[in-house]
């Protein structure tokens, strides 16, 4: 039975933790999990076991390993389902576009960048720069030395910076091919 | 070994924020004025990160995803129910079922061990759906990656599986708190 300040630490990190774990589900592992239903899953989880996140130090790595450990089940119980496209667009509605990136059609080529990453690096990249985690945190959540989770996330920028120039560079003779045409 | 290598070390520390720029070692210091190589990597490496940190930040909370959330936090069982857990393991239910067993005599075994000890415990009786939930509590156990918090959760469902077949006189012959490395044998 929940307590009135059960609800209002539930009330207080859904708000807090809501958007967090949704944006490290999306990042993490696109779609093959349904992102409102895990964070929905995760809170619920957390609300049967109310004794546990009382006792947790950090709520915030208690609900993201929570939330982490449904998708591993759910991917290990059944074979992965892709969340269908109008459900993802349904989903991203929810989001505002970032106000500080200028150039979306750069942010778009960093995101699929980063969906393109294989998992063990991607992950760590988005719990780095979307949950906010340091590298002693990821490496206590995933389970692996810190070393490992710093050099994992060097590898996946290097790769990141190489596609992303690559990218630049099959745009520019297009671009130009464009600007020639047009003239 | 080349320079650049002799600092890589330390210059990915300071690429992704470990280690303190402020504070590099003089070495490194000395290494990046003279290097434009490494110079360029950090700095278009620590450019690649703010635009990183501005594409993946989490949008706010948006009050239909939080109303969704409360909902669901208002409606949903507290813990997977047996019938549910039965559902979910439907197709595995005869490979569970016998798993179940063989844990079953493999806890009340070893709780009876050594056999001067024996007090015979009363046999348990498990329907299906029962034996899979009891299975789904085990095999979380025994994963390679158990985790504190499927640990916990396992250890509810333990205790709730306990309770619930305890109302019906059938009492399981461990506990959630057992040593489940190696299950101790019954006092008495």
């Amino acid at each position: 039975m929940l307590t009135s300040a059960d609800r209002e630490l539930l009330d207080g990190l859904v708000r807090e933790m809501g958007p967090r774990l949704a944006g490290y589900l999306r990042h993490s592992f696109g779609r093959r999990v349904d992102v409102d239903e895990v964070v929905a899953e995760t809170f619920c989880r957390a609300a049967g076991n109310i004794a546990a996140l009382r006792r947790a130090e950090r709520k915030d790595l208690y609900l993201l390993r929570v939330a982490r450990n449904l998708c591993l089940d759910s991917f290990r119980r059944k074979p992965v389902e892709l969340v269908s496209d109008e459900r993802l667009e349904a989903a991203r509605g929810d989001d505002d576009a970032p106000e500080m990136m200028v150039d979306e059609e750069r942010r778009t080529a960093l995101l699929a960048a980063v969906a393109e990453l294989p998992d063990s690096q991607r992950e760590i990249v988005v719990l780095r720069m979307s949950a906010g985690l340091t590298f002693e945190e990821i490496a206590d959540l995933l389970k692996m030395p810190l070393g490992t989770a710093l050099s994992r996330m060097h590898v996946a920028v290097q790769r990141l910076r190489e596609r992303l120039l690559n990218d630049e560079e099959s745009q520019k003779p297009r671009r130009a091919g464009v600007r020639t045409k047009s003239v | 070994m080349t320079a650049c290598e002799r600092v890589s070390g330390e210059l990915v520390r300071v690429m992704y924020g470990e280690a303190d720029a402020a504070s590099m070692s003089p070495e490194l210091a000395a290494h990046l004025s003279g290097c434009e190589r490494c110079a360029a990597g950090l700095r278009e490496t620590r450019g690649l990160l703010d635009e990183l940190e501005t594409a993946l930040r989490p949008p706010a909370a948006s009050e239909s995803a939080l109303r969704r959330i409360r909902a669901a936090l208002d409606s949903r069982p507290r813990s997977i129910p047996i019938a549910g857990a039965a559902r979910k393991f439907a197709i595995l239910r005869p490979v569970w079922s016998m798993a179940a067993a063989a844990l079953l005599l493999l806890a009340w075994r070893a709780s009876v061990w050594p056999v001067a000890e024996i007090s015979t415990p009363a046999p348990v009786v498990l329907n299906t759906a029962e034996s899979a939930a009891v299975a789904e509590a085990l095999a979380m156990l025994y994963v390679e990656d158990s985790s504190d918090v499927r640990l916990e959760y396992a250890a509810e469902r333990i205790d709730s599986l306990r309770e619930q077949l305890g109302e019906s006189g059938r009492a399981l012959p461990w506990t959630a708190d057992d040593d489940w490395d190696l299950p101790r044998p019954t006092s008495g």
